[in-house]
This record gives structure tokens, sequence and C-alpha cells, in this order.
């Protein structure tokens, strides 16, 4: 079953062709302990990040988020944190193939930062390809979203979904 | 309708024919991957978990050891033997000690026109230039290695139609950055660059490397070339088959053209934080620069350094300023020095190097605090290269050279 998308937005990117690195800090992307990943998460953006956000929260993003060298540390720490989607104009295509891989929901919706406010409660209809805003009652039309990215959603990332579709002899 | 080159050699691929927008399972021709900690030691974690043992078709793979070269900790080598094992228990070729990858994969045959190659990295769109198709697949890297066969949705295509030939003193890497500057850095997100053109007959292979290397930096999935004589001649002279000749329709479907004169590119900087700032190098004459670094995927082959020679032949690096050469392969090592152009460079006061990643990642010639670099690497995110606090400019070879002479960012065309 496809996760349910509903959230506050915990931070907006406004920034074209944001660098996710920046999430943790590029000194900070070879850390591999969660627990040291997720106090440096956000540092630079807001110093009590971490004590605000809340699961199911979400990050919103402008055009070509993930540019550059998207490295997995940023949203391994924001995942962690409880953060459940991304939802942006558009995505750089590696860091949407490498994150929907991991099985995390990214979301293209071109009109997205006209239509937010921080703290916003959203929600994604992923049938209608729609997200709701809560506060202003704006329904806004996502991309669609491509049916790989809901079965790699779904199955919680790249491996079970290879077991459940691709796999299915050895699974036996 | 007619097809891109990526449609063609998806088409192909699937036996069937594929255009811009289909989605389907095609079968890479070659699966490459570096080690890196979380890169190879996890695919084996993850066959594992797979309940796979072994890889089937093991002729499809290639692996390098190109990061951490050579290990300075027992951890690092420790990587390196895990490496190992896991391609000689899977027999899988193992390269290492020879250079970047990227690069290595194209000198060894392994990257042939028509082909299709998956890598974790995006850099791998380098091999465009010999009409082969790289796409940085990320974490499917395990869906390409479990069932040899990913799932991809044909890109678009943007094309840029190259015109004339390059001013003396510009190179590829201020085509490719004012090629960003020109259609911005989401310019061909989410398509898959082609270059063509009489303008592209003009550039050597070194500089269609440069300029394919560097796709996702315009939002692309990859970068493709149409291949020519010296496409050919690559081939030739390396005694390698499997030349075949690469180029779209007629009446093929562009999301974009885009033509580009390459007789009115000038010298560029980008400069930092992001790949995305380029801006012309009169706005940024005289910054006061520390250290140079020629080399990375992007650049570091036998043309920049011909470039860098041809400034600091006979003249001398400022004090203080320090100038690393780090050729992207033995084989371009090999070839500099034979050319002569390797004692030039140390004679001027530079560093050469042997082949590595690690001076474009800062685990070797870092930066400090307050300090500005002038490179040819990939990435000029604070940080990159050392300290978060150190500046990061991306310029090209000649502009390296001419700026290392007086300590400051300097135009190279004052030497031509
Ligand atoms: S040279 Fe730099 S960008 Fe290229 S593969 Fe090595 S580390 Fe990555």
């Amino acid at each position: 079953m496809l996760p349910v998308i509903k959230g506050r937005v915990a931070w907006i990117f406004p920034e074209p062709n944001f660098d996710i690195d920046l999430i943790v800090g590029v000194s900070n992307i070879k850390i591999k302990d969660v627990e040291v990943l997720k106090s440096v998460c956000m540092k630079d953006y807001d110093s009590s990040f971490i004590n605000k956000v809340q699961p199911g929260d979400l990050i919103i993003g402008g055009e070509n988020f993930g540019y550059g060298h998207p490295h997995y540390p940023a949203f391994i720490a924001l995942r962690a944190l409880g953060i459940s989607a991304v939802i942006a104009e558009s995505f750089a295509p590696g860091f949407y193939r490498g994150e929907t891989s991991n099985g995390f929901p990214l979301i293209e919706c071109p009109d997205i930062l006209n239509y937010v406010a921080r703290w916003d409660v959203l929600t994604l209809d992923w049938e209608q390809e729609r997200i709701n805003n809560e506060n202003s009652g704006v329904s806004l039309r996502c991309l669609p979203i491509p049916q790989k990215t809901k079965d790699l959603v779904k199955h919680g990332g790249i491996l079970n979904y290879l077991r459940a579709n691709r796999l299915s002899e050895s699974k036996s | 309708m007619g097809k891109t080159i990526v449609e063609k050699i998806l088409s192909k691929n699937l036996g069937r024919s594929v255009s811009a927008g289909d989605e389907a399972l095609f079968s890479p021709d070659i699966i490459t991957a570096y080690d890196y900690p979380g890169y190879i030691d996890k695919y084996e974690e993850q066959l594992r978990e797979l309940g796979i043992k072994r890889v089937t078709n093991r002729e499809k793979y290639i692996f390098f050891i190109d990061h951490f070269v050579p290990a300075s900790s027992a951890k690092e080598q420790e990587l390196h033997q895990g490496t190992r094992r896991f391609a000689r228990e899977n027999g899988i070729k193992l390269v290492e000690g020879k250079g970047i990858g990227h690069q290595v994969i194209m000198e060894m045959g392994y990257a042939r026109p028509n082909h299709f190659i998956v890598h974790f990295d995006g850099h791998i769109s380098t091999v465009g230039a010999l009409g082969s198709l790289g796409i940085g697949i990320r974490n499917s890297m395990i869906e390409a290695i479990a069932t040899e066969q990913v799932s991809l949705v044909v890109p678009g295509t943007v094309r840029i139609e190259l015109e004339g030939s390059l001013s003396p003193g510009v190179t590829a890497r201020d085509v490719f950055h004012t090629i960003v500057r020109q259609i911005g850095p989401a310019g061909a997100r989410a398509c898959i660059i082609e270059y063509g053109g009489k303008g592209l007959k003009s550039l050597d292979l070194d500089e269609r490397m440069t300029l394919c290397n560097q796709a996702m930096f315009l939002g692309g999935v990859s970068s493709i070339m149409e291949t020519d004589e010296r496409v050919y001649s690559f081939f030739k002279e390396r005694r390698l088959d499997g030349y075949e000749e690469v180029g779209p329709d007629p009446d093929a479907h562009y999301e974009k053209i885009i033509h580009l004169n390459l007789t009115e590119v000038e010298p560029v900087i980008v400069v930092p934080p992001s790949p995305a700032n380029t801006v012309s190098i009169t706005d940024v004459l005289g910054t006061p620069i520390h250290s140079g670094y020629i080399g990375s995927c992007a650049s570091g082959r036998v043309k920049d350094f011909e470039q860098a020679a041809s400034i600091l032949r006979g003249r001398k690096v400022i004090d203080g300023f320090r100038l690393n050469a780090v050729p992207t392969s033995t084989e371009i090592q090999a070839k500099i020095s034979e050319m002569g152009i390797t004692a030039q460079l140390i004679e001027a006061g530079a560093l050469v190097s042997f082949p590595s990643c690690d001076f474009c990642v800062g685990r070797l010639g870092a930066l400090a605090d307050g300090e500005s670099a002038l490179s040819t690497g990939t990435l000029n995110i604070p940080g990159r290269m050392g300290s978060t606090k150190a500046n990061i400019y991306t310029a090209s070879a000649y502009t390296i050279a001419a700026s290392a002479i007086y300590g400051k960012i300097t135009d190279p065309r004052e030497f031509f």
C-alpha cells in the first residue's frame, strides 16, 4: 500500500538547483552514524530544526532540486527525523532516481512554491495526483507520478521491489 | 518520425522501436562501478539479501579502484581488499592504479559506440564522446546487478548544434560553462544532451569528453555525441574493435535545439558555491588564488596539460602557489611525459601527481579556511576540496596556468 502523505511543511527551499549536501553540510557527508547526521541536519538553515520537526513532515523545493552531486546522508538524516516526502517544482534526474530507489516519495508539482507557507499542512492524493493545502484549501495538480516511483515507494525501496516484481523465481 | 541518438541506441538495445517517454527494461551492455564506502560493498550486501550468490554474465562488468588511491590508511586498504575479493569471487574484471574509471573504461575499449553503460555515478556520461550512452542510475545499481536490466523512461533530447571553432585561450570547459550560462543549470533537465554539427568536428576527443562529462550540471541524464573519423581513430590506435557510426535521424524530434558558435565563446569562471554560477572571467580578474588543480574525470587529459604547459613553458608558478597537475589515467600520464609536458610543468613549479580521484574530493591537496582554489574538478560546492570556508572557482587549464603565474585570476588570452 502507498503510505499516507500528510504533514506539515517543515522547510521550504525556494532556490532553484538546490544542492542537498548543504542540508547536512558538505564536510559531514562521510558520516555514517544516523544520530550524528541528525544532529548536524539543517543547522545552517534553522538551528532548532531538529526540535521542531515531527514525523510525517514535508520538505518543499524549487526547480531542479537535488542538483550537483547529491549524496545520501542528507536524506538519511531527514528521513530519520521523520520527513515523509519532498514536493518540488522539479527534481534533478540523478537525485530523483537515487531517492525513489530508496523508496522515498518525491513528487513534482510545478506550482507548489506559490501556494505554500512554512507549517501549512499538506496532503497528497496518490490517486488523483493532487496536493491539497489544508490551511488554504488550495488543491494543486502534480505532474504524473511514474508507476515505477509508486511501486518503489509501496515496496519501501529497490530491494523489496525487485523481490516482488523482478526476481519472482528466486522467492520460491 | 526519426529518432535522436538516445532513441536509436535504446531501440537497438530493446530490439523494438522506442521514443522519448516510453518506459521499458533495458539491458546494459556494461555495468561499471568504483569502490567507495557504501558502493561495491553495499552491492555485495544487497546481493546477499536478495539470495543471489554470483553475478551472471560477468563479462559485462568492469570495476575500478580510483578513489582512495593509493590508500592512506589500513581502513582504506581494507575497503579495496573487499572489492578485490568480491571481484575475484565473481570473476569480474577489476582495474586499479590505472586512473579514473570514467576515463579508463574508454581507453580499455569497454565504451563502444551505440552501447549502453550503467554506473552509480552520473559522470559516466563522459563516454558519450565515443557515441556510448552512459547513465548514472544511482541506487538502482542493484537492479542492474541483480537482474541485468534497468527500467528507464527514454529521455527526451536537447540538441546542441556547434558551429565554428575555438578562439585562442578558450577551451571545452569554457564551452560547457557557457552553455550552462546560456540555457541555465536546468536547461536540459531530465534530458539527454546530444552534441553535433560542424563545430563538434573541430574539437578533439579530450575536449569532447570534457563536454560530455558534465551533463548533470545542465540537469541532464547524460550526453551523447555524433561519431566521426576522430572516434574511429581512437579505436584504431588502440587496436580496439567495435567502431560504429552514431548519429541521429535527420527528422528526429528534440525538446530544444541550441545553437552555439564556438568562435564566440570566451573564458569563463564558475564561482562558488555551485556549478550553476558562471561569470565572465573579466568579472573576477585579480581575485587572489592560492592553489590550482588540473585533473578529475572532467579534465586532466593530454589536451589540458598541453594547454597548461603552453603557458607555463619558460615561466614560473608564483612562490607560495600550489599547482597540482593530476593526469586522469596512467595512459595520459605516460603520454604527457613522452611529450615532455611533465618536465615543463615540473620546471615551472607544478606538482605532477599520479592519477587519482583524491584531489577532486580534497583528500589530497586540501584547502584550508580562507583559501581560494582554481580547479578543473567537477564541483565547487564549499567543502568539496577541504575546508568549507575555502572558495573553489572552476576554470580551464589555460586559466589556471595563467593565474598560477600571478597568484590571482588572470585572463589566459594575455598569453596569446
Ligand atoms: S574525478 Fe571527481 S567527480 Fe570524477 S569520479 Fe573522481 S571524485 Fe568523482
